[in-house]
């Protein structure tokens, strides 16, 4: 099975650009395609397509597993009914990069931070992993529910701020920042660690705990968490509005008295 | 794979100028080496390593150094790292032993973890549905004495109220009836005459029992009134007070769990809804187990059925319902329930009970002027 024949544009707010032979398909989330070809056949499947030993049921199963992953129920497959080659692009949904990565490059499975899957070949499997470590899933900054990509061929994974990959070898540890964990192999060991000194740990700035990642394997992080980039959003929104804070208040309270009252004076 | 080993495991090697995924191949274990197919090589037991590895934390990572790169071996599969296990002499390869407890350690949390949550949920479907049967067994595991102390307080406050008849032919009459049906009881029983018109009886734990003047008045045989002392004392022997007590004392804890702090209208609104709750459950096993009563003491249960009779007639008569009936069932359905009750439990030989009505009327009368004298005393000082 060869691999996808895809571009990706832009930097900051990419879409890559998959090139599907005549009759071959391309998997992708939902509501992330900004255009198609004239003979592509857009159809929703539940789940991520594969079949289940326990049906319909199971598959239904599956598909809200996958919820929890930051996922939709049903995933969007693409299908080439034409002679010729024809594209599809998919965008990214937030700034940041899309990343392509060989699956058989890296042992067939990787693990990904929640949401991060955005397209990828038919048949790929999307499951949910479970984090085991009662710390790590508390304190590792990607909760207990992480993403499971396992099959062949290219996957696109996405996440905000710069992508970058760095190549464990054994015993190669990794100190991470808890959140800009991204993906790793399946081989990667992840746990946390202890900032060490109370006086680190709480002037720090980087929080009581960090993640480290042991090899061998590889592992991507982001430059930019989407906590972190809503957070300075929020804030500075937050800074903007509130010059004048107490006429402020004082406006939002006469709002709701106001509806209260009219409450009173329906008719 | 030229020297294919019969017992060979399928694992992955990693290491320098090896792909970060590493590569498939396999080994074997003779006499403390480990053989590996790729480039032939031989590791002895005493370099190496075994350490926790992968995302789920249970993988078999053995590692080694050769000269300043490291190299890392794992079973490709559950299989073969069982397998892989098993051949490996535990004692002679450092961490082999922990990676065992810790593997297993992980298990063990997640399992106490599931099936601690399964079972708290399940005694807490257990304790909901069974919630009437735990309220009596908690409640029949109060001592005597406690109960003999909320009985006293109460009966301190009525007595308060100044309206309390404890002797006279009233309350002989009642004493006289009382007496015959808690014959043999574990509770010493106590009778007292309210100077109230409202139809109504009531019972406070310990075996302290209450009767208006006004169901004595329109009580028209002895036997409608050892109807109404007999459901009553089934209320102090089934301890139904103290059980909506708990109730109450259960709800408020929640209410104040919830809400975090004592908010008084809730407290409030828990009271009337909790006992509410367990009213009409107890008024019916009372009006149960007093039938039986009444019938175990060789009383008629008729004077049940006339009774209600009477309660529903007044009902619809006045507006307003008689006390006693307020917080019971419905009266038809009471009705019903005791003339059943008459008809499959004949009561033969059952002499009927004798009390001696203007006797009784006379004394209330007398006790009702006295009453007013003394309020009209209180008024002119």
């Amino acid at each position: 099975m060869s691999s996808l024949n895809y571009e990706i544009f832009g930097n900051d707010l990419p879409y890559v650009q998959v090139t599907l032979a005549p009759s071959t398909e391309a998997m992708a989330e939902q509501g992330a395609m900004m255009y198609v070809d004239q003979h592509i056949v857009m159809s929703a499947v539940l789940g991520d397509g594969s079949a289940s030993k326990f049906g319909v049921i199971g598959r239904f199963f599956n598909a809200i597993k996958r919820t929890f992953t930051g996922e939709s129920m049903f995933s969007s497959v693409y299908t080439n009914t034409g002679f010729v080659p024809q594209n599809i692009a998919i965008a990214a949904p937030s700034p940041g990069q899309i990343v392509p990565i060989e699956l058989e490059e890296q042992g067939g499975t990787i693990i990904c931070q929640k949401g991060a899957y955005l397209a990828g070949e038919k048949g790929q499997k999307l499951q949910l992993a479970f984090q085991k470590r009662l710390r790590v899933g508390f304190f590792g900054g990607e909760g207990f529910i992480m993403q499971k990509i396992s099959g062949r061929g290219t996957v696109f994974i996405h996440a905000s701020g710069t992508l970058k990959q760095v190549a464990l070898g054994p015993n190669d540890v990794l100190k991470v920042d808890t959140g800009c964990l991204v993906g790793m192999s399946s081989t990667v060991r992840y746990d946390i660690q202890y900032a060490g000194k109370l006086k680190t740990g709480i002037f720090g700035g980087e929080g009581m705990f960090y993640a480290t990642v042991s090899g061998p394997g590889n592992v991507w992080m982001q430059s930019l968490p989407m906590s972190r980039l809503s957070r300075a959003i929020v804030g500075s929104a937050v800074a903007g509005r509130s010059k004048g804070s107490v006429l402020g208040k004082l406006y939002l309270i006469g709002i709701v008295l106001f509806v209260i009252i009219s409450l009173f004076f329906d008719k | 794979m030229l020297n294919h080993h019969a017992d060979s495991i399928e694992v992955l090697l990693f290491g320098a100028g090896l792909p970060t995924a590493g590569i498939t191949t396999r080994c074997y274990v003779k006499s403390e080496f480990i053989h590996v197919d790729f480039q032939q090589l031989k590791v002895a037991f005493s370099n190496i390593k075994a350490t926790v590895g992968g995302f789920d934390h249970n993988q078999l990572q053995l590692h080694w150094q050769v000269g300043t790169q490291t190299y890392m071996l794992m079973p490709a599969n559950a299989a073969a790292e069982k397998a892989l296990h098993a051949t490996l002499p535990v004692s002679s390869i450092i961490g082999l032993k922990s990676w065992k407890t810790n593997t297993k350690a992980q298990s063990m949390v997640w399992n106490t973890i599931v099936y601690g949550a399964g079972l708290i949920a399940l005694l807490l479907v257990l304790f909901v549905w069974q919630y009437d049967n735990v309220m009596t067994w908690v409640a029949s595991k109060i001592s005597m004495e406690t109960e003999k102390k909320i009985g006293d307080s109460v009966l301190k406050s009525l007595k308060l109220q100044g309206n309390l008849l404890e002797k006279g032919a009233a309350v002989d009459a009642v004493k006289k009836v009382g007496n015959q049906l808690t014959q043999g009881s574990r509770y010493h029983y106590q009778w007292f005459v309210v100077q109230d018109d409202a139809i109504n009886a009531f019972a406070v734990p310990s075996g302290i029992i209450f009767i208006n003047s006004g169901l004595l008045k329109k009580a028209d045989s002895a036997n409608e009134l050892a109807a109404v002392l007999a459901h009553e004392v089934q209320h102090v022997e089934r301890r139904h007070a103290l059980k909506n007590m708990l109730n109450s004392a259960g709800v408020a804890s929640v209410v104040l769990m919830v809400l975090g702090d004592a908010n008084a209208v809730m407290l409030v609104i828990a009271q009337q809804v909790s006992t509410q709750y367990f009213s009409r459950q107890v008024e019916a096993e009372a009006d149960l187990k007093g039938a039986e009563l009444l019938n175990q003491k060789h009383i008629d249960a008729s004077g049940m059925v006339s009774f209600f009779k009477k309660m529903d007639a007044a009902y619809k008569n006045k507006d307003d319902t008689p006390e006693w009936l307020s917080s019971h069932p419905e009266t038809l359905a009471r009705i019903k329930f005791a003339e059943q009750f008459v008809k499959s439990h004949p009561c033969k030989g059952c002499a009927p009970l004798t009390w001696d009505k203007t006797a009784i009327l006379a004394d209330l009368n007398t006790e009702e002027k006295n009453g007013k004298n003394k309020t009209n005393k209180k008024l002119e000082d």
